[in-house]
C-alpha cells in the first residue's frame, strides 16, 4: 500500500518535471518579442522576419550612426511622449544627403534619430528609456489598423530622398505575411 | 369560399415577398468576374462600368484584365474576395491597378506594387491562368466600406504608383482617378 503510494508521487513529480522542461523553453521563447537596443534602450522587433532573421535583430545598436542593411526597420518606445503606440520606421539617409539614421513619427514627420528627449541636453550623452519590468513580453505591433503607417512613411522617404519604392520593405515582409 | 380567399391571400402575400427578392437581388448584382483570373470588377461604379446604351447596364470598361491589358483610365478598383490579408473586423482591401511600360501592375495596402497577376494566379509549370475561385454569391457581395481606413487608400495608391512609376513616365497626377470619380460621387 505505502509503496503503491510512493510510487504515485514519483510518477506525479517526474511527470510535472518533464511537463516543466518540455514547457519552459517555448513559453520564454514565445514570450521574448522586443530586444532593447543600445545606447537608447529603444525596442527591436523580434517577431519580423526581415529584421530579426531567425530570432536575432540584423544590427547590434542604433546609433546616429548605425546603417541600415534593410529599410524601413521599426523601433519602439513603448513610454513615447507622443503616444501614438506605434513603432516608429527608421531609414538611412543617402550619403548625397550626409548619411545618418532617421526616423518617421506619424506626428513629426522624418527626423535625425534620435529624438531628443533620449540625449542630454547639455552632454549629449545617451539617456536610455527606462523601460517597463515587463518590455520583452509586451506584445508584437498588429498590423491590423496599422496597414497604412508603412507605405506611408516609405512614400514620404522616398519623396524626399528620391530612393527607389521597390528598394524599401512592405508591409508584408514586415510582418512576415505570406505571398500573396 | 373562406378557403378561396385565404388561397389567393396566400399567392399575393408570395408574390410581393418573390417580387421583392428579385428587385433586390437585381440591385444587388455589385461585381462581374473578369477573365482570364476571375477578378471582381465593380459594376457599381459608374466610372469603370458606364451603363451601355444597348442594354442600359453597367458594363465593364474593358473585357478582361491581364499583364497585356491597357486601361482606359487609371486606376481601376477590383477585387479578391479571397486576399490573402484581410484588415480589421474581415475588411478586405481592393487592388488598385495602373499602367506600365512592362504591363500592368497592382496595388495591394500590405505588399505594395507588384506586376500582375501574382504567382498563386499562374500555374507553376505551364504559367497558364488559374483563375480565383469565387464564392457562389459573388456577384452580391457587398462594397469595399466606405469606412475611413479605406478613404486613404486610393491616394496612397497613387501616389505610391507616381514614385514608383508615374513620375518617370511622365503621367499627371491630375490624370489620375479619385476615390470620388470611382465611387461616382456628386462634385464638390
Amino acid at each position: 500500500m505505502f509503496k503503491g503510494k510512493k510510487a504515485v508521487i514519483f510518477l506525479f513529480i517526474f511527470i510535472t518535471l518533464i511537463s516543466i522542461s518540455i514547457l519552459l523553453p517555448a513559453l520564454v521563447q514565445a514570450q521574448a518579442n522586443w530586444a532593447a537596443m543600445p545606447p537608447y534602450n529603444v525596442l527591436w522587433p523580434l517577431w519580423s522576419p526581415a529584421l530579426s532573421p531567425g530570432g536575432t535583430p540584423l544590427v547590434t545598436n542604433l546609433t546616429r550612426n548605425t546603417i541600415l542593411p534593410v529599410q524601413p526597420a521599426l523601433a519602439w518606445d513603448p513610454l513615447q511622449p507622443a503616444g501614438t503606440g506605434v513603432p516608429w520606421a527608421l531609414y538611412n539617409t543617402p550619403t548625397a544627403f550626409g548619411g545618418g539614421l532617421l526616423y518617421f513619427d506619424l506626428y513629426y514627420g522624418l527626423n535625425p534619430w534620435p529624438p531628443s528627449y533620449m540625449v542630454d541636453a547639455v552632454s549629449g550623452a545617451p539617456k536610455p528609456i527606462t523601460l517597463p519590468l515587463s518590455w520583452s513580453v509586451l506584445l508584437p505591433t498588429a498590423l491590423k489598423g496599422l496597414e497604412y503607417y508603412v507605405p506611408l512613411a516609405n512614400a514620404v522617404y522616398s519623396y524626399q530622398y528620391g530612393v527607389p519604392l521597390t528598394s524599401l520593405l512592405t508591409s508584408a515582409s514586415i510582418w512576415g505575411l505570406p505571398p500573396l | 369560399m373562406r378557403m378561396k380567399r385565404l388561397y389567393v391571400t396566400f399567392l399575393a402575400v408570395l408574390s410581393i415577398i418573390l417580387g421583392a427578392g428579385i428587385i433586390s437581388s437585381a440591385w444587388a448584382q455589385n461585381w462581374q468576374a473578369l477573365p482570364p483570373y476571375n477578378i471582381l470588377w465593380p459594376l457599381w461604379s459608374p466610372t469603370l462600368s458606364p451603363k451601355s446604351p444597348v442594354t442600359g447596364l453597367p458594363t465593364p470598361l474593358i473585357p478582361e484584365l491581364s499583364r497585356n491589358t491597357i486601361l482606359p483610365v487609371q486606376p481601376v478598383l477590383a477585387m479578391n474576395p479571397t486576399p490573402t490579408y484581410t484588415g480589421p473586423m474581415g475588411t478586405v482591401f481592393p487592388y488598385l491597378f495602373y499602367n506600365t511600360p512592362t504591363g500592368v501592375v497592382f496595388y495591394d495596402i500590405v505588399y505594395g506594387l507588384n506586376p500582375w497577376p501574382p504567382a498563386k494566379l499562374l500555374d507553376p509549370t505551364t504559367g497558364a491562368p488559374v483563375p480565383l475561385t469565387l464564392p457562389p454569391d459573388y456577384t452580391f457581395l457587398s462594397l469595399p466600406l466606405l469606412k475611413e481606413t479605406n478613404l486613404a487608400l486610393i491616394e496612397l495608391a497613387n501616389l505610391t504608383y507616381l514614385l514608383g512609376y508615374g513620375f518617370n513616365l511622365g503621367v499627371n497626377s491630375s490624370s489620375l482617378l479619385t476615390y470620388a470619380d470611382i465611387w461616382g460621387l456628386p462634385p464638390i
